[in-house]
């Protein structure tokens, strides 16, 4: 039997606005456990902030977090599939991108969910050993695979 | 094992270990004092530990807010142990070190993957991913 993404997704509750500021996601970051949050306006997708993206883009920078909009260091052009899209694609499209985690959006363009390789890999490790082989040949990156 | 990773002081700025990372394409930092392994930082702990906790990143040092808790073993040991290691105790990443915790380097589940161990690595990647430890009663790969 084929998987779906509906069946390994995590359902998100909870999204973040891109006028929000860098230290109150960071603070959401922190108290929720949570390490990416899709950023939305109006209830569509605009982007992606991970907790990587705060430490780079805005601590090396020495940037003011309090006065930083979300959206000013988000990352835009997102990936996203469908609660309906085979894993199997989707595993596909994460080895060849080298992405770890994609939203899962619904028909109605909201986000419904997010998958990640971690997840993925809680029931099926031959699968995702094979994206973490494809993400360390072509990045290279200890980080990017290590925190998946 | 990755041999000489990059790594961070323990008085470097918040700013300077987020710095490094992105120079270097990494989100992790063995902290070395001298050359003792004292800690080690990820680009999350700075988020969450600095910008989450209202502190200021020029004016935190990394010492404030490394864990000092951290994993270590021998050059010598074998990847069955370093991965029950990773799955036991829910962590990705092992410092290698010498007599008097001299850093040597770092393995981690990309290091795992690289030699061959890529359904070991996920395999940790699942266990590290969920709330409970769990120890599996075979590993697979070895």
């Amino acid at each position: 039997m084929k998987r779906k993404i509906e069946d390994v997704m995590t359902r998100i509750v909870e999204v973040v606005t891109p006028d929000m500021s860098v230290r109150d996601v960071a603070t959401r970051m922190k108290d929720r456990n949570i390490g990416s949050y899709p950023v939305c306006d109006g209830g569509s997708l605009i982007g992606m902030v991970t907790d990587r993206d705060l430490a780079l883009r805005v601590l090396a920078e020495g940037r003011d977090p309090d006065s930083t909009p979300v959206e000013a260091v988000m990352s835009t052009n997102v990936s996203s599939c469908t609660p309906e899209d085979r894993l199997d694609d989707v595993l596909a499209l994460m080895g060849g991108r080298q992405l770890r985690r994609i939203p899962v959006v619904g028909t109605d363009g909201r986000v419904v969910g997010l998958v990640t390789l971690g997840k993925i890999a809680e029931t099926d490790c031959e699968a995702s050993g094979e994206v973490l082989r494809d993400v360390v040949r072509s990045a290279g990156d200890d980080a990017q695979v290590d925190d998946a | 094992m990755s041999p000489f990773p990059e790594t961070v002081r323990p008085g470097a700025s918040v700013q300077e270990a987020a710095a490094r990372m992105r120079a270097f394409d990494v989100g992790f930092l063995p902290v070395v004092s001298g050359e003792e392994a004292v800690g080690v930082v990820t680009d999350r702990d700075l988020v969450t530990r600095v910008v989450g906790c209202g502190l200021d990143g020029r004016r935190t040092t990394v010492a404030d807010v490394m864990t000092t808790n951290v994993i270590c073993c021998e050059a010598t040991a074998s990847i069955d142990t370093v991965a029950r290691t990773m799955a036991v105790l829910q962590v990705r990443r092992v410092l290698v070190v010498g007599p008097g915790r001299r850093f040597l380097g770092v393995i981690g589940l990309a290091d795992l993957a690289r030699a061959g161990h890529e359904t070991l690595a996920a395999l940790i990647l699942g266990f590290t991913s969920r709330v409970l430890p769990s120890i599996p009663p075979v590993l697979p790969g070895l």
